[in-house]
């Protein structure tokens, strides 16, 4: 029990919600310990939001298009590694399609 | 919830691109440039999806900067060797001719190389006669490809739609009028009319467990010119590449490339033994990458592997000041990231291994990179003939796509001009609309992921580096299990019609399931070892037999499979049989 991460993800379907929220999700010592945040986001889709909306082509630093806040920090999810208390954010200034994914069209 | 029913956006275009990364882009620049109004769809975001921004280490053209000896017939031959006589002989001699005039121009366009004075500065790599390789500067190359696109795209003024999933191609009495795509960010279909299609969607890595590529490589192109009827050519021919980190796990492109091509690194087994030598007596710590990943994956076998099963890769036989001036000179993002979990590359050995890399194989295409579908054309990874049984070392992969891309784009603009467009067959949309609905109408089954799970495992453990036609029979047999069990049962959990994940996921794992089944039903018919395709129960290529081409194609729901004699038009392998090594 005591292993559990607890991450706090911003969702927002624009076709559906009219505020954004956040949901939390209780993430069990595999997806979280000695990951990348990516990976745990991607745990927390496998296994408990198969709704939750996230960018991550590359895996490796290079594309960028993984980028968002982690206790708002700017960062990217395939860079760094998960925490115990994350709240997890799309990078702000821009205009969200829905959850963690933004419009970065254009973007360097 | 379904998506919207009846609210289709039709988008014209002279020519509609599918993909917009190297083999993309260049395709577009040149379309453009001879006048023709083109279309670029991605699936996911430009610059910021795909193969190309990965592959920086270098572009291979043949300019004879280092070497005066170097020029296009060598190039030519190198490839073709390399590939063991299997490719495109007409279409490579035109790539390897069309590269000294085509690389440079990455430099016009702004993407920086190491130079010397006016000469680039050219790197010999594994398979290659003379220095060849033109490397960019700065920590990452791929960032170089994607800067000299955007300055094109922004130059030119190139219409791009992005986050869009291409489900099928739409076809008007054989040949292709169109295509019908997903817009992920507000659900919407889009019926994209066009006068000519061009596939750069690149290739299918994403098949096997381990990979250093985008998960975005899941070969969708290949499936929707096979599912058009076109036809694919050397399915069995997957590349893995020996420097994939293995540990830590979770960055398998850690290890730079330049650690063994600038510093020459050497491989070691859990023992400390320089094992390549075993298996490659003569290459030694320099063979190509597959039979370089196989000897790896062998030492595992015999438990002389590493904890995480790959090998140990290791600098330090180097005196210090070597290693110290090429920190200094290449500042490898690498290091910091190895040193927080202790390892210093000075001192320490990385834990390296093999991991899928690029497609050999792909959509059957002619030296005009034309399909055999009429209007259908196809550049880079999608296609094939130009590696035939292997890629050489050193970048060929993105000299492919901008050499390709100046074909196409020159000959897609030429035909455009002459044709006008098909019309579309409404019940071939109604068609694909009823599909892609279904699956977001089943709630309950395997999701996409899951499947795709599955089939990474099955081609890991019997068609990746080493197979026998036991094991691929078995792979075969659980292949099958997916696509009967499993795929009728594919769900899509979420509603929303917004970038939904499990749709795009569901829409690739039907893509990879057939992919897979074609590898591995390829790689069971050709009974002989031949580069990438090692078959422990035929361990001898065999020119008699098998000096051929393995082509598939869709006839009605069957996957039909044929074998021809590859295009050779100057170089011919000796008769017989040869040993690998």
């Amino acid at each position: 029990m005591e292993d559990k991460a607890k991450v706090k993800i911003f969702r927002f379907d624009p076709t559906i919600d009219k505020e954004p929220r956040y949901e939390t999700y209780e993430v069990p010592a595999e997806g979280w310990r000695g990951v990348k945040v990516i990976d745990t986001i991607r745990y927390i889709y496998e296994n408990f939001a198969p709704g939750l909306s996230f960018r991550e082509p590359c895996r490796q630093q290079l594309c960028g298009a993984c980028g968002l806040m982690v206790n708002k920090k700017s960062v990217l999810a395939c860079d760094a590694i998960a925490e115990k208390e994350m709240t997890i954010d799309p990078i702000p200034q821009h205009h969200v399609f829905k959850d963690l994914v933004v419009d970065l069209s254009g973007k360097e | 919830m379904r998506l919207k029913r009846g609210t289709f956006r039709e988008i014209k275009s002279d020519i509609l691109i599918i993909g917009a990364e190297a083999a993309g882009a260049k395709t577009a620049i040149e379309a453009q440039e001879g006048g023709a109004d083109v279309l670029v769809v991605a699936k996911g975001l430009v610059g910021k999806s795909g193969n190309t921004i990965m592959a920086g280490w270098g572009i291979q053209a043949p300019l004879g900067h280092m070497d005066p000896h170097d020029n296009p017939d060598v190039f030519f031959e190198d490839v073709v060797k390399g590939g063991a006589y299997l490719n495109n002989q007409k279409l490579v001699k035109r790539l390897a001719n069309l590269a000294v005039t085509e690389i440079p121009k990455m430099e016009k366009w702004g993407a920086k190389f190491q130079k010397r004075g006016d000469k680039f500065i050219q790197y010999q790599l594994p398979g290659s006669s003379y220095p060849r390789t033109l490397h960019p500067v700065g920590r990452h190359g791929g960032l170089q490809w994607r800067k000299a696109f955007k300055a094109q795209f922004k130059r030119l003024g190139t219409k791009i739609i992005e986050d869009v999933f291409i489900s099928s191609l739409l076809l008007s009495d054989g040949q292709v009028a169109g295509a019908f795509g997903i817009s992920l960010r507000d659900g919407q279909f889009i019926i994209f009319r066009s006068k000519v299609i061009v596939l750069a969607t690149g290739g299918c890595s994403n098949i096997y467990r381990k990979t250093d590529g985008s998960v975005d490589a899941t070969g969708d192109g290949m499936i929707l010119a096979y599912n058009a009827g076109a036809e694919l050519m050397d399915m069995e021919f997957h590349q893995f590449f020996p420097l994939c980190c293995y540990t830590p796990p979770f960055e398998m492109s850690l290890i730079p490339g330049s650690l063994r091509y600038e510093l020459h690194a050497k491989f070691y087994n859990a023992l400390g033994e320089e094992f390549l030598e075993r298996y490659l007596p003569l290459s030694k710590d320099w063979g190509l990458r597959d039979p370089t990943s196989r000897a790896i994956y062998l030492e595992n076998k015999y438990g002389r592997g590493s904890p995480h099963g790959g090998a140990y890769i290791a600098v330090n036989h180097l005196p210090d000041n070597i290693v110290e001036e090429w920190i200094k000179r290449s500042q490898p993002a690498f290091l910091p990231k190895f040193e927080k979990v202790g390892i210093d590359i000075r001192r320490h050995a990385l834990e390296t291994g093999p991991g899928s890399h690029y497609t050999m194989g792909g959509v059957r295409v002619n030296e005009n990179c034309e399909t055999t579908i009429p209007r259908l054309y196809a550049a880079g990874e999608v296609a094939s003939g130009m590696d035939g049984a292997e890629r050489i070392d050193g970048g060929p992969a993105i000299t492919w796509c901008l050499t390709m891309g100046h074909i196409v784009g020159k000959e897609a603009c030429k035909a455009a001009k002459d044709l006008n467009w098909l019309d579309i067959d409404a019940e071939d949309v109604e068609t694909e609309e009823k599909r892609v609905n279904s699956l977001l109408e089943q709630k309950k089954g395997t999701r996409g992921f899951e499947i795709t799970n599955k089939i990474k495992d099955i081609m890991w453990e019997c068609c990746a580096l080493v197979r026998d036609g036991e094991g691929l029979k078995e792979g075969l047999s659980l292949a099958e299990k997916i696509k009967n069990n499993d795929l009728p049962r594919i769900c899509v959990p979420d509603s929303s019609v917004v970038f939904n994940k499990g749709l795009v996921e569901a829409l690739e794992a039907t893509n990879m399931l057939e992919l897979s089944e074609m590898a591995i039903r390829a790689a069971l018919m050709r009974e002989e070892t031949r580069k990438s395709h090692y078959r422990t129960d035929f361990l001898k290529r065999d020119n008699k037999k098998w000096l051929k081409n393995i082509i598939i194609k869709k006839e009605g729901e069957k996957m039909v499979f044929n074998s021809v004699p590859p295009i050779m038009t100057e170089l011919k392998p000796p008769e017989g049989e040869e040993a690998e090594e």
